[in-house]
């Protein structure tokens, strides 16, 4: 096995993972882990592979800020039209899409910082890792985690309340 | 200890803390009810944001611009499909269309090559006897015709030329073109025109209103409105009707010996009764298959007088395919005919043509002819 097949068959699913929770769609998050590993080719040695491959991935995400805000928009759009369709019969489906939604605008009102150390510390990067990656202190990851978790949680928490009030008001 | 702030407590709960660091948050933890509650607090948030940004998970594939794109790719193809469907079924159409015209084509040159077929063989018994007694007239010739082959206005025609008709039918336009071929090399033989196709296929009515409406059209002289002269050429103009005019063209262009026939009107039409009411002997022409069927008539004045002709010369009779659809489409009435033969006794080429049919241009040359012969040819 090679060097990159390796790396693949390691690192692949929790890259797309990181990448799809990170930018909404999976396609363009394997897009992105694929070119991810085309660098890695590229590469004599990577000293630490995780967070070579995470910050290379995210700083790949990055160079795509523009398409990224376009498809943001197109995914709020989404959003949106999965909120008009309350009514729908598919409730688990719906419930499922509205959840994700909320995910979504959750994850996205947090500072960039915060969201990628969230999202690599759920694909079990440790905190040295993180900090490689996102050229931070170790000492500082804790609170950038901590931070962005309980911004998270009181983020989609408050959408959830928004919405129960909007379905108690429609039930009205 | 001091409380440890909730990086820690993060970096405690993931695992980040070195063995001893954990050790004094652990022990502080267990003392401190504050302190627990902040990491009852912060397992919830890791606990809860695990959850949430697994909901994220639940992303269906391209859900961005690549979709737009596939739905886009499926509907070209649909439109492909859609396209080649009726490009194909247009095709059909087309392919059709072309075959009845192909088929009414085929009709005409197999009446052509039915009349073709038979006349070599209907010549010797009806008409050759006709062509010694020429010298009395066409309509003198066509009712020996009708004797010699039979008593009858409408005389069955010999069994093998019936039998050689319905050959020909069945050849349709390949034994056309093969006999068409025949007749012209033919040194000698007679050849029927479209006309005479024409003629030979036509209801027995027909012919005798036809050959009864001839002797009425001699009587009168043909009224020359003008003639014009050009170097070796001279064209007269005569009037054989009210509006109708015909043109004679003499030329001293010598060899010509065939007949040309533009228009197919002739393959079409029956005579007086085609002038009269051109749509009605249009559609009444017969079929392939009605022209071997129906009675064969006996062998009409015009055919006589192309038996005349071919005493002279090798007659040719054409009929172009064009022509024919020219002639399916109802314009053969409004087209110019023109026949052409050479006057044995000057060898000039005379051309005769005008807005007629051809079967009432041979009746023109026809009196032309007698006049021209009773005037001792005035050629200027």
């Amino acid at each position: 096995m090679t060097d990159v097949e390796r790396l693949f068959r390691t690192y692949n699913a929790a890259l797309v993972r990181y990448l799809t929770r990170r930018l909404g769609d999976r396609d363009w998050a394997e897009e992105v882990a694929q070119e991810t590993f085309v660098r890695a080719l590229r590469q004599t040695s990577i000293e630490n592979e995780r967070a070579w491959l995470f910050a290379v991935a995210t700083n790949l995400v990055r160079d795509e800020a523009r398409k990224d805000m376009r498809r943001r928009k197109h995914l709020a759009l989404l959003a949106e039209e999965e909120k008009d369709s309350v009514s729908e019969p598919h409730e688990t489906t719906l419930e499922r899409a509205q959840e994700a939604a909320m995910a979504r605008k959750a994850i996205d009102a947090l500072a960039e910082r915060d969201r990628l150390a969230l999202l690599m510390r759920e694909e079990g990067l440790d905190y040295n890792e993180i900090a490689e990656a996102l050229e931070l202190s170790p000492g500082s990851v804790g609170t950038t985690l901590s931070r962005a978790r309980r911004r998270l949680v009181e983020s989609y928490e408050s959408l959830q309340k928004s919405r129960e009030e909007r379905e108690k008001n429609a039930a009205s | 200890m001091q409380h440890p702030d909730e990086g820690m407590i993060h970096s405690w709960l993931d695992g980040a803390l070195s063995a001893e660091e954990a050790a004094r948050v652990d022990s502080h933890v267990s003392e401190c009810a504050s302190c627990a509650a902040t990491v009852a607090e912060a397992r919830g948030f890791i606990a809860a944001s695990s959850r949430i940004l697994t909901a994220l998970d639940n992303v269906p594939r391209g859900v961005l611009p690549a979709v737009p794109a596939k739905r886009r790719d499926f509907r070209v193809a649909w439109r492909a499909a859609a396209a080649m469907l009726i490009v194909a079924g247009g095709s059909l159409v087309v392919m059709r269309e072309g075959g009845q015209d192909k088929r009414v084509a085929a009709t005409d040159e197999t009446t052509v090559s039915s009349a073709v077929a038979h006349k070599p063989l209907a010549v010797p018994a009806a008409v050759a006897p006709s062509v010694d007694a020429a010298g009395d007239g066409i309509n003198a010739s066509a009712g020996n015709a009708a004797a010699a082959s039979a008593p009858t206005p409408a005389p069955a025609v010999p069994p093998v030329v019936a039998q050689r008709r319905a050959e020909s039918v069945e050849q349709r336009d390949m034994s056309a073109r093969s006999d068409l071929g025949r007749g012209t090399q033919s040194a000698g033989g007679v050849v029927g025109s479209p006309m005479v196709a024409a003629e030979a296929t036509a209801p027995t009515e027909r012919r005798v209103q036809t050959s009864e409406a001839a002797p009425g059209s001699d009587a009168a002289p043909l009224k020359v409105v003008r003639v014009e002269r050009s170097i070796g050429a001279r064209r007269t103009i005569y009037e054989i009707a009210p509006s109708a005019t015909v043109t004679l063209t003499e030329t001293d262009a010598s060899q010509l010996s065939s007949v040309v026939t533009t228009g197919a009107a002739a393959a079409t039409t029956f005579g007086a009764q085609g002038r009269t009411a051109p749509r009605g002997a249009r559609t009444a022409a017969p079929t392939s298959a009605e022209a071997a069927k129906a009675p064969p008539p006996p062998p009409p004045p015009s055919a006589v007088m192309d038996s005349k002709s071919a005493a002279d010369s090798a007659v040719v009779g054409t009929m172009s395919k064009t022509s024919a659809a020219r002639s399916q489409a109802g314009t053969a009435f409004t087209a110019t005919n023109t026949i052409t033969w050479t006057e044995p006794k000057t060898g000039k080429t005379l051309t005769l043509s005008g807005n007629v049919s051809v079967e009432r241009l041979q009746e023109i040359r026809k009196r032309i002819e007698k006049e021209r012969a009773s005037s001792g040819a005035q050629v200027p």
